[in-house]
This record gives C-alpha cells, sequence and structure tokens, in this order.
C-alpha cells in the first residue's frame, strides 16, 4: 500500500471515531440533516449523508437527541437537537475528548 | 423562475400524480427498509435529496441529468437502505415481511377452521367413543397442523428473501437511477400475489358451483370409514347462483384491470366498493332465503341415514348461517375502512 494511501486510511479512521462528538456539539442548536452536514463540511467535517442520518437515529434510539417535523419553504424538515441527557452526556464527553488529546500530545511530544 | 416551483419539487407538493426519479428513488429504499422506521426515513430522504439537488443546480432550473447524478452520488438503493438497517441478514427481510404476515394469518385461520370442522364433524359421528377423550385429540391434531403451516410458509418466504435481492439492484458500478422502476403511492400500491391468488379462488369457486355443485361435500366417519354425502340444496343454489357468477366475474375483470394497471385509481376502488356492496346484498339473500346446505336427494338414496344426519344437517345449517353473518360483518368494516381511506388521501 502506497504511504500516502495509509496515511489517508488511518485520517479517516481518527475521523469517523469523533464523528459523533462533532455532530452531537452541533445539535446544542436544532439543525436539519442537511444543513447539519453543510455546517460541519464547513467546519473541516466531510461526513457522508449515508452516515449521517443512520447516526442520527442511533442517538435518537439512544434517547440522547429529539427530532422534530417543521414545515419550511414547503419543505417537510426534521429538526434535531440534543435533550437534556444529551446535554449532560456531551459534557462529560468534551471532558473525555479533553484528556484523550492531551494524553496524546504529551505522548507525541514525548517522542519528538 | 422563483426559487421554490422548480420543475422537480412541483410533484411532491400535491403528494403526487405526477413520479419522478427522486420519488421512484425514495421509493425503492423505503420498500427495503422495516415497516415501523418507513414514513419518517422516506420523509427525510425525500427533503433531503431536494436539498441538495437544490444546493447542486444552484439558481438554474434542475434538469433529468442532474437528478441522476444527484442519485447516483447518492449511492444505490440497496445500499442506502442497508446502512438504515442495523443486521444486513435476516431470514425474512423488511422487503417481504408484510406480505409474509398476511400469508401467514391467512393460512393459519384456513387451516384452523378446516381442522376443527373437520373434528367436529368426526365427532357427530362417532359411535361409542368417548367424546371428551375425543376432544381432547383434536389439540394435538390442531397444533400438528398449525406448526407444519407456520414452518411450510416460512420457509418459503426465506427462499423468496434468499434469491429475490438482485432482483432490481444493478450490481454494476454505474446504475443508472432511470431504470428505477415507478413509485405507487402508498394507497394505490398493489398486491399482485395477493390479486392472483384471489382470482385462482373465484375461478375454483365459479367452476366448482357451476359444474359440480353435487360434488360438495360433508364428510363423515363411520366405524372408521369416511363417508360423504353431497351438502347443497339445489334449488336454493340456482336460486343464488346467477348473482353469485355476476360478482365474481366482475371481481375477476377488476382484479385484472388492476393488475394491468400496477396500481390502485379511484375508479378501481369505487368498483371494488360497489362488488363488496354488491356481495354484502347477496350474503344477505342468502340468510334469508332457502336453506342453501340441505339433505334432499340423499333420502332417496338412504333413508336411514337421513334420519340419522339430520341433527348434523341442523347444525350445518346454523353454521353456515352465522359464517354469511360474520362475512357481512367483515366485509362491512372493510368498506368503511375504504372509504375512509379514500376520504383521507383526498383531503
Amino acid at each position: 500500500m502506497k504511504e500516502e494511501k495509509i496515511i489517508e486510511n488511518f485520517t479517516q479512521e481518527l475521523k469517523r471515531g469523533i464523528i459523533t462528538l462533532n455532530v452531537l456539539n452541533e445539535l446544542i442548536e436544532p439543525e436539519y440533516g442537511y444543513s447539519l452536514a453543510t455546517k460541519l463540511q464547513e467546519k473541516g467535517i466531510e461526513i457522508e449523508q449515508n452516515t449521517l442520518y443512520p447516526l442520527l437515529r442511533r442517538l435518537e434510539k439512544q434517547d440522547i437527541i429529539e427530532s422534530k417535523w417543521a414545515l419550511e419553504d414547503s419543505r417537510q424538515r426534521k429538526y434535531y437537537s440534543l435533550n437534556e441527557k444529551g446535554k449532560k452526556v456531551l459534557k462529560k464527553l468534551k471532558v473525555e475528548w479533553k484528556k484523550i488529546v492531551e494524553s496524546t500530545n504529551y505522548l507525541l511530544e514525548g517522542e519528538e | 423562475m422563483e426559487k421554490n416551483s422548480r420543475v422537480y419539487e412541483l410533484p411532491f407538493r400535491g403528494g403526487g400524480i405526477k413520479m419522478n426519479l427522486i420519488d421512484k428513488y425514495v421509493s425503492e429504499v423505503s420498500r427495503r427498509l422495516w415497516k415501523k422506521n418507513r414514513k419518517d426515513i422516506e420523509k427525510e430522504l425525500k427533503s433531503t435529496l431536494e436539498d441538495m439537488l437544490e444546493e447542486k443546480v444552484g439558481e438554474r432550473e434542475a434538469t433529468e441529468e442532474d437528478v441522476v447524478e444527484l442519485l447516483k452520488e447518492y449511492g444505490r438503493p440497496k445500499d442506502v437502505a442497508s446502512s438504515y438497517n442495523t443486521p444486513d441478514k435476516y431470514l425474512i427481510g423488511p422487503k417481504v415481511f408484510d406480505l409474509y404476515v398476511l400469508v401467514l394469518k391467512i393460512v393459519l385461520a384456513v387451516i384452523l377452521v378446516l381442522t376443527i370442522f373437520g373434528s367436529v364433524i368426526s365427532l357427530a359421528f362417532n359411535e361409542g367413543g368417548n367424546v371428551f377423550i375425543e376432544l381432547f385429540l383434536i389439540i394435538p391434531k390442531i397444533f400438528s397442523a398449525v406448526v407444519g403451516a407456520f414452518g411450510g410458509v416460512t420457509i418459503i418466504f426465506a427462499l423468496i428473501e434468499h434469491f429475490s435481492e438482485e432482483e432490481i439492484d444493478i450490481r454494476d458500478e454505474d446504475w443508472n437511477p432511470k431504470d428505477l422502476p415507478e413509485a405507487v403511492n402508498d394507497y394505490d400500491k398493489i398486491s399482485i400475489l395477493g390479486l392472483i391468488a384471489k382470482i385462482v379462488l373465484i375461478i375454483f369457486a365459479l367452476v366448482i358451483l357451476n359444474f359440480y355443485p353435487d360434488k360438495i361435500p360433508v364428510f363423515y366417519q363411520s366405524g372408521g370409514d369416511w363417508i360423504f354425502v353431497s351438502a347443497l340444496n339445489m334449488e336454493a343454489l340456482s336460486r343464488f347462483l346467477p348473482y353469485l357468477n355476476i360478482l365474481w366475474i366482475a371481481s375477476i375483470i377488476l382484479s385484472f384491470v388492476i393488475m394491468l394497471q400496477g396500481k390502485w385509481d379511484l375508479k378501481t376502488k369505487v368498483g371494488d366498493i360497489l362488488l363488496s356492496i354488491f356481495s354484502i346484498v347477496i350474503l344477505a339473500l342468502m340468510i334469508a332465503g332457502p336453506e342453501i346446505i340441505n339433505l334432499q336427494g340423499l333420502g332417496a338414496v338412504n333413508p336411514e341415514l337421513v334420519k340419522d344426519l339430520k341433527p348434523v344437517f341442523s347444525i350445518l345449517e346454523n353454521m353456515a348461517k352465522v359464517f354469511f353473518g360474520i362475512l357481512i360483518a367483515i366485509i362491512f368494516f372493510d368498506i368503511v375502512k375504504k372509504c375512509y381511506k379514500i376520504i383521507k388521501e383526498r383531503v
């Protein structure tokens, strides 16, 4: 396997690992699927629609986000947002994320 | 042109007479999903695709090519559906599950009725045996019949599931959204299998009642031998048969029309309801009129038997009337349900 390809694969994996965190963080404000994907993209996080919608359904099933249908520009849109439980989960996940970043940075810098 | 009135958005608003590629696509995804999530995912997918199309074409009008490109980008219906369905393998998947449940219900009901009916009749002629033991023996009979039917139907559907996966999906990478089959509004969907079964059953009934009415038997067991006697009163039958023939032939014609159209429309729905009303009228006449089950003619062959059979025939006569009454109730509720649906989809 080519070097670039390997790097690309690892990067993909890393991104996939934090996608839930990214999505939850965006859902502090209500968003519908497509607007959510666009916003994430603007912030440099690519997510396939095909991955996003099933993920949103899973999060809803786990009862950390809730959804509401709304009619907008003659189009039905399903708005997702964090519920109380989701907000708590996000807060704790952020702490976890910081821990991971710190320890990883510590390790990586130590190597250099 | 205004932003919200592009060619490819128009059909969505009315809920749709004019089908287009996005509808076809959504419908192809949705039929592979579990019913529970279907409506919701359908709606969300449609609005997402519309958003994406709008984003893609900007201010200009969307062409068919734009839509084709968009759908290709989004992925094959099968892949999109499987991203929603968590486990990928099942014995009987969402595509055939509804039909499976329907067929299972019908088969089990028929088996149950036949087994109980047969057992009751042999019980009535059981000489000298202990009635309670005989009654008790019906239970394992029903049990094995039901288990057998359940297994049979399940195996058939598992096979259908197993071999039907690739029917529409185009395996190669460049599948073309234009090849997608027509999407049909939920209320207008037809079940080809159901219609064929209906036509076959009606033809069967037509042939039997018109050409072999004397061959409809009542079985009973006497001294270990099965004996049968003709069960119908020919005179009563000849009175009702013309109406039944009209009803059944009209039903067959209607079923063919629906199959050729590939979907229900208002005309066929109204026709269907009219035929249901007609069948209620016939059933009511049959309850009011002369007994359809009778033992005339048997007297000539075996006068002693007539005496023996009298209680059985009177049971059967009453059972037939109760059965007709139940049928009327079922058909009536079906008519109400269908009318409600027609009104609902039009509002």
